[in-house]
C-alpha cells in the first residue's frame, strides 16, 4: 500500500519511462532452466555436502555445459549420515571442553576454600612427672646440675608431698646412676635428726 | 527435499531469472553463475524463507558484489561491457524504447539506483522489499527510484531511444 502511495508521487514523465522500461524483457542468458531445476534439486538432497556441491556449480558454465555436478549426486544414504554427525562433532567438543573447565575450576574453588591446618603437636613437657628411674635425683642443697629435674623433684613433692619420691630411688640408693648425689630420705633425716 | 517445493522453485525461476540477472550484470560478468548459485543456495535451505523473492535477490546481490570485486574490472570492464549491453534485454520492434539504449543508459546509472530500478520495473519488488534488501529505508529507495528514472529519461532523450525514430536517426 504505501509503494502504491508512493508510485503515484512519480511524475507523469517519469511514469512513461518506468511503463517504456516495463516493456523491455531482461534476458535469460545462458540460464538453461531445465538444467538449473535439476541442479537445484541434487543441491537439496546434498545439502549437508556443501562443498562438494559449491565445487561442482562455482564455475559451472551453462554455455559450456558441463555437469559436474552429477559426480557430487552420487553420495550413500550413510555418507548423509555421517556428514549430519560431523556437522556436530565441534560444537559437541566444545561443549564437552567447556564442561571440563567448569567442573575443573569449580573442584579447584572447592578445594582451596577448605583450609588445611596443620597443627603441630609438642610431646607434653614432663615437668609434672617423675622420672620412674629417678637417675636424677639431686641433692637438696645443692644446686641441681639440670635445672628441670629439679623442677620436676620440686612439682612431684609440692604436689604429692614426700611420699611421691619414688621408693627405688630410696630403697636402692645404689641402683641411681649418680651415687654422689644425696637422697631425700637420707638428707631429711640427717636434717630432722631422726 | 525441503520445504521448498519444485513447484515453488520453477515459479521462481521463470518469473525472477531474467531480472536477476539483469541485476547481476550490473556487477560482475559472470551473472548467469551468480544466479546460479543463489538458487543452488535457496534449495539447500532447510527452511524455506518468508520471502523466496526477496531472499533471491538479496543472494544474487551480494554473490555479484563479490563476484564483481574479484574480477578485473579495469582490465575486462570496457571490453565486456559491449558483450554486456547486448545481452542485457531482448530484442523486440515491439517496445517503445531501444533495448541497446535502454541497456546502455542503465550501465551509465549509479549501482545504487540501477539496482532499485531492475528490482522494482522488472523483478516486481516493492520498496520495502527493496529496502530490507539494500539495508536501507523505503524512502531512500524511493528517491533512488525518482533519481534513476529521472537520469535514464535524460539519458534517453538524448539519443534516439525509440524504435520508430530508428530508421531517421543515424546508427553509432
Amino acid at each position: 500500500m504505501s509503494d502504491e502511495r508512493t508510485e503515484e508521487k512519480l511524475p507523469d514523465e517519469l511514469k512513461a519511462v518506468e511503463t517504456a522500461l516495463r516493456g523491455l524483457t531482461p534476458a535469460t542468458g545462458a540460464v538453461d532452466r531445465d538444467r538449473l531445476m535439476y541442479l537445484a534439486g541434487r543441491a537439496s538432497v546434498l545439502a549437508d555436502e556443501p562443498s562438494s556441491v559449491s565445487g561442482a556449480t562455482g564455475g559451472l558454465s551453462t554455455r559450456a555445459g558441463r555437469d559436474t555436478a552429477s559426480t557430487a549426486g552420487r553420495a550413500s544414504s550413510g555418507t548423509q549420515r555421517l556428514a549430519r554427525i560431523s556437522r556436530f562433532a565441534w560444537p559437541l567438543a566444545t561443549a564437552a571442553l567447556v564442561l571440563l573447565s567448569l567442573t575443573l575450576s569449580g573442584r579447584l574453588l572447592y578445594i582451596s576454600g577448605r583450609s588445611e591446618r596443620i597443627l603441630v603437636v609438642q610431646k607434653a613437657s614432663q615437668r609434672d612427672e617423675l622420672p620412674v628411674a629417678t637417675a636424677s635425683v639431686v641433692g637438696f642443697q645443692s644446686a641441681p646440675s639440670g635445672g628441670f629435674s629439679y623442677m620436676q623433684l620440686r612439682n612431684a613433692v609440692l604436689n604429692r608431698g614426700v611420699d611421691a619420691l619414688p621408693a627405688q630411688a630410696v630403697s636402692h640408693p645404689a641402683s641411681a646412676p649418680n651415687t654422689n648425689a644425696p637422697h631425700w630420705p637420707s638428707l631429711r633425716d640427717d636434717l630432722l635428726g631422726s | 527435499m525441503n520445504s521448498l517445493g519444485p513447484e515453488l522453485l520453477g515459479q521462481l525461476l521463470d518469473r525472477h531469472v531474467p531480472a536477476l540477472t539483469l541485476l547481476a550484470r550490473g556487477w560482475c560478468a559472470s551473472a548467469e553463475d551468480v544466479v546460479q548459485e543463489a538458487f543452488f543456495q535457496l534449495a539447500r535451505q532447510r527452511e524455506c524463507p518468508h520471502d523466496p523473492a526477496a531472499w533471491l535477490y538479496r543472494v544474487v546481490r551480494n554473490g555479484a558484489i563479490s563476484a564483481g570485486r574479484a574480477e578485473s574490472r579495469r582490465r575486462r570492464h570496457e571490453t565486456e561491457a559491449a558483450a554486456r549491453m547486448s545481452v542485457w534485454f531482448q530484442d523486440s520492434p515491439d517496445t517503445a524504447i531501444d533495448s541497446q539504449a535502454a541497456a546502455a543508459a542503465l550501465e551509465k546509472l549509479s549501482s545504487e539506483e540501477r539496482e532499485v530500478i531492475v528490482a522494482h520495473v522488472w523483478g516486481g519488488l516493492s520498496f520495502s522489499q527493496i529496502a530490507q534488501i539494500v539495508e536501507s529505508s523505503a524512502s531512500s529507495v524511493h528517491r533512488r527510484y525518482q533519481s534513476g528514472l529521472t537520469a535514464l529519461r535524460d539519458l534517453l532523450g538524448e539519443t534516439c531511444p525509440t524504435n520508430e525514430l530508428k530508421k531517421n536517426c543515424p546508427t553509432n
